[in-house]
């Protein structure tokens, strides 16, 4: 693990240069452990750590970035000359480029979990154990991963300051599977002991159980109920199309010139805010500013996209603090989405249903088909169920949709209270508050 | 050809060192553990519309250690190669696989394989660090001159990633091999905006650069310059086209919308480390189940399908895998007919069989996982030509826009972005917003034709994700356009 010490006295004093007009530094970091399982058994169990410093060279408005996982003294100083090198190329500049800087950020340490961040192997063990035993005793194997680790962000300005913040994080994903038939369930949270893993348990053994007897239904248009994990994935993929800044100056994204317009149903609003303790946080951008709260879409209109300093003055607006890693060309994103939850109840929604189909996630979603319509492909998985009557009736073998998810959103009944954090890929970036959604007339094509 | 890099990037790597931390782990009770140390650099350039996108430079460092205790493994890395850091990492391995092994009732069959002392680089002409980025971004903006020259184009982007990695890998059999790559390509794109219209054209992938086991030549033979003008005039022309039509017709996929089909719905399944379940929680499984090796009518006879990891170029392509397998050719389709998983010496042994090498790890901090090599399709007998020629009536779709399919590699859906349409053996006009959707086996069957040799081309993809945590793998497909018949297309309302 790095500290906030050792940025301040290893990497701090490298951006006081005289060779460079500016620069600048982010140091990113993840450290994890892994107990991967299938069919009851750990097959990858594993340690890893993802780290990785940029540095940043500003000279006469040109940029060079070069970046290294090493922290050893003399792979820094490589690092900080090959971006020194690339900053000098001989090049015109027509838009100059800046290293903005920041004001140092108070962070909370209320996300930092020592005992979590390095949980050890046996600990997840013996919670395996009893996951394991649970689905023995009711003839079915389990798939997933247990897992815990750390993150820590920090970036300095051309003048030496620094912002540093650190959490720990715990996840658990679990696909029970008997036959035909699996059962998702999956919580995140900043420690171990948030993980209720006998919850987790119940819920992907009793959506397996349900599983069981599928039947198959004809592509059209269906009432949807979709549980927090399928929508997360819709948000995530609503944010990688169109939520940037970049998406919106490359005139491809669902926000261009629909600033303050409707884009979606009323009852939907989703922002992106660093701070929000139902998600990961991460208090500050890639650029060492705050993380602030943008409503991409409030009451059904659209806000202004997610900025970082260059698209904000490509596009005059505000910066929002949502730079992304510093070689990254896709441009702002959101890593902390929340979806503002309704009035309604997962089981009310499934009791005010005729003719639904409940889904419990969805798989391998690709937005590219229409971006300014935010048309998306993808499967259900793991849980689909067919809900007549105000019961869930029967298992459902898993459909297509094709849909524009903004349209889809226009069509939205119900919105439930009960929210949950998605962020199944063991990382903390991109986590997605999530509530359950009715919606109505969802397209299937296959 | 040279096949050693001039002005290496990288340092050598320490063997004495490795060798020490095997002999550490053997010690310590290790049935078997192998050492992966590894270095890449990776150059991006990126040029967007008149400015620099992005320069960068990123280089990666640091060693695996992958170890089999008491039947079951572990896995943990480290770069920092100091004495104290590597034996807490090796106790760390350690203590992983024996809490493994006190938890599974089945313990991990590893079969011994003979020890291997090799030396291996890839080839190459001009080293792509050799080049100026002067002269890389010279290449760049002169490309987006050209693409952003008529009015209606009103973004352009041209991309370069240069890569080189040095592999040394020892295990506890007594292998030693060492492995250096070069790899090059890149991609260009024009965006033509109109109302409420936005189109793209794409050279010659999109999203990804196309990339080879080459250097710099492999750039210029790319020849963005000569292919630009195509690029942008294709994409203005889209924003009039009508969208593509709804229905069951004729298609013929060109050679890279083919290498995404093979990938997704051939490459993937294959996968035996997926057929046994390894990835139920993240990829998913396959439909290639163990009952279907040499019996089951994957395609038609047309469908000959071939991992590859010997094919020069390709970016699937080495002397040995991570765990010390030699590379092999193993054909996967045969005649239509599925015959072989791409393996891994445990999940091949499951299967009664030896590892065909396919075991690969994207950086030092990952394990290695099945990865597809060079997933090819074999040419046929006509020309691209003769191809459309002898359909009647039906779509040629172009450049992979859209992908997804499910968890078993069954269902899927794919969009391009163009389509002409095909009536009485000739091209005719163009068509936005193409897509078809078929499942695997039904698609493949209906396969009536792979163009020959002169359109058969190695593609690159650098993206290939598996695995939690996520991996992003190099993976190649030589393919020609192909054709199919009696496929669903256009299903966008």
């Amino acid at each position: 693990m790095i500290t906030l010490d050792w940025l301040r006295k290893k990497l701090a004093p490298l951006v006081k240069t005289k060779e460079a007009d500016k620069a600048g530094i982010v140091f990113f970091h993840t450290g994890l452990q892994v107990s991967r399982f299938t069919n009851s058994q750990i097959h990858q169990h594993m340690a890893d750590e993802e780290r990785i410093i940029y540095f940043r060279i500003l000279l006469d408005g040109r940029i060079g970035i070069a970046s290294t996982n090493s922290i050893d003294e003399q792979n820094l100083k490589e690092a900080f000359k090959k971006a020194l090198s690339i900053a000098r190329l001989k090049l015109e500049a027509k838009e100059k480029k800046d290293i903005p800087s920041f004001r140092p950020l108070k962070v909370s340490s209320a996300f930092w979990f020592p005992q979590t961040a390095h949980t050890q192997a046996p600990a997840r063990i013996r919670r395996l154990r009893r996951i394991f035993s649970d689905g023995n005793s009711h003839k079915l194997t389990f798939s997933g991963n247990l897992y815990n680790g750390l993150t820590e962000l920090g970036v300095i300005s051309p003048e030496g300051r620094v912002n540093y913040h650190t959490h720990s994080f715990a996840g658990i994903k679990l696909i029970a599977s008997q036959g035909e038939s699996s059962g998702y369930a999956h919580q995140a949270g900043y420690s171990m002991e948030s993980l209720n893993t006998k919850e987790i348990t119940n819920i992907a053994i009793e959506k397996c159980l349900r599983g069981q007897g599928k039947v198959r239904l004809k592509a059209a248009r269906y009432d949807v109920i979709l549980e927090p994990a399928a929508v997360a994935e819709l948000i995530a993929w609503l944010n990688y199309i169109g939520f940037g800044a970049k998406s919106v100056f490359e005139e491809t994204g669902f926000l261009y010139k629909r600033s303050g317009k409707r884009v979606s149903g009323e009852p939907v609003s989703i922002y992106d805010y660093g701070s929000d303790a139902n998600t990961f946080v991460l208090p500050f951008d890639f650029e060492g500013r705050a993380r602030k709260k943008a409503y991409l879409i409030k009451k059904g209109i659209a806000g202004e996209p997610l900025c970082d300093s260059n698209y904000a003055k490509l596009l005059k607006l505000k910066p929002n603090g949502h730079a992304n890693f510093p070689d990254d060309i896709e441009g702002p994103l959101g890593y902390n989405l929340v979806m503002e939850g309704g009035n309604a109840s997962l089981d009310e929604m499934i009791c005010s249903a005729r003719q639904a189909i409940l889904i419990t996630r969805f798989h391998y979603i690709n937005g590219f088909l229409d971006t300014r319509r935010a048309l998306m492909t993808g499967m259900t998985r793991d849980g689909t169920f067919l809900v007549e009557d105000g019961k869930i009736k029967s298992a459902v073998f898993d459909m297509r949709f094709t849909e524009s998810c903004l349209e889809a959103f226009r069509r939205i009944k119900y919105i439930s209270k009960e929210r949950k954090l998605i962020a199944d890929h063991l990382e903390t970036l991109g986590s997605v508050y999530a509530p359950g959604l009715y919606i109505k007339g969802f397209n299937f094509t296959s | 050809m040279r096949n050693k890099p001039k002005n290496v990037i990288l340092n050598v790597m320490n063997k004495q060192l490795l060798r020490a931390m095997l002999n550490k782990l053997k010690s310590k009770g290790a049935e078997y553990a192998d050492i992966r140390s590894v270095k890449t650099g990776h150059e991006n350039i990126s040029v967007f519309n008149h400015a620099v996108e992005n320069i960068s430079f990123h280089i990666d460092e640091g060693y695996g250690i992958r170890v089999l205790y008491n039947g079951a493994w572990g896995f943990s890395c480290g770069s920092d190669f100091s004495e104290k850091e590597i034996e807490k990492n090796i106790k760390l391995a350690i203590g992983i696989a024996r809490s493994s092994s006190s938890l599974n009732k089945t313990k991990s069959v590893y079969p011994a394989y003979p020890a291997v002392h090799a030396v291996h680089s890839s080839s190459y002409q001009i080293n792509p660090f050799e080049v100026s980025q002067e002269a890389k971004l010279h290449y760049l903006f002169y490309t987006n001159e050209i693409l952003l020259k008529p009015p209606k184009i009103k973004f352009a982007q041209s991309t370069l990633d240069f890569y080189h990695t040095e592999k040394l890998f020892l295990n506890s059999e007594g292998s030693e091999i060492e492995q250096s790559f070069i790899e090059s390509g890149g991609y260009c794109e024009a965006v033509a905006c109109a109302g409420s219209l936005v189109e793209k054209r794409s050279y010659p992938t999109s999203r990804h650069s196309q990339i080879r086991q080459a250097g710099y030549e492999y750039v210029q033979e790319l020849d963005f310059h000569a292919h630009a003008p195509r690029v942008r005039d294709e994409a203005i022309m889209l924003l009039s086209a009508p969208d593509a039509p709804c229905g069951q017709t004729t298609i013929i996929l060109d050679g890279y919308q083919t290498a995404m089909q093979v990938h997704e719905s051939c490459g993937h399944p294959a996968e035996l480390d997926r057929v046994l379940g390894s990835e139920l929680s993240y990829a998913g499984g396959s439909f290639l189940t163990l009952e279907k090796a040499g019996r089951f009518r994957y395609g038609s006879k047309a469908v000959n399908i071939t991992a590859d990891s010997t094919l020069a170029g390709g970016v699937g392509s080495f002397a040995y895998d991570d765990e010390g397998v030699k590379a092999q050719a193993v054909a996967l389709v045969k005649n239509g007919i599925f015959s072989d998983y791409l393996t891994s010496r445990e999940t091949a042994a499951a299967i009664g069989k030896t590892s065909n090498g396919t075991m690969r790890a994207d950086s030092y901090n990952h394990i290695p996982l099945i990865r597809m090599t060079n997933i090819n399709l074999e040419p046929g007998k006509p020309s691209l030509g003769e191809l459309i020629a002898d359909t009647k009536e039906g779509l040629f779709l172009a450049t992979n826009k859209s992908w997804s399919i499910d968890d078993l590699r069954l269902n899927f859906q794919f969009g391009s972005e163009i389509a002409w349409q095909i009536k009485n053996g000739k091209l005719g006009r163009a068509y936005k917003n193409p897509l078809y959707y078929s499942t695997t086996p039904y698609f493949w069957n209906n396969c009536s034709g792979v163009a020959n040799k002169d359109s058969w081309y190695i593609w690159g993809i650098p993206t290939c994700g598996k695995g939690e945590p996520a991996q992003s793998m190099h993976v190649g497909h030589g393919t020609a356009p192909a054709r199919f018949e009696k496929i669903m297309v256009g299903v966008k309302k």
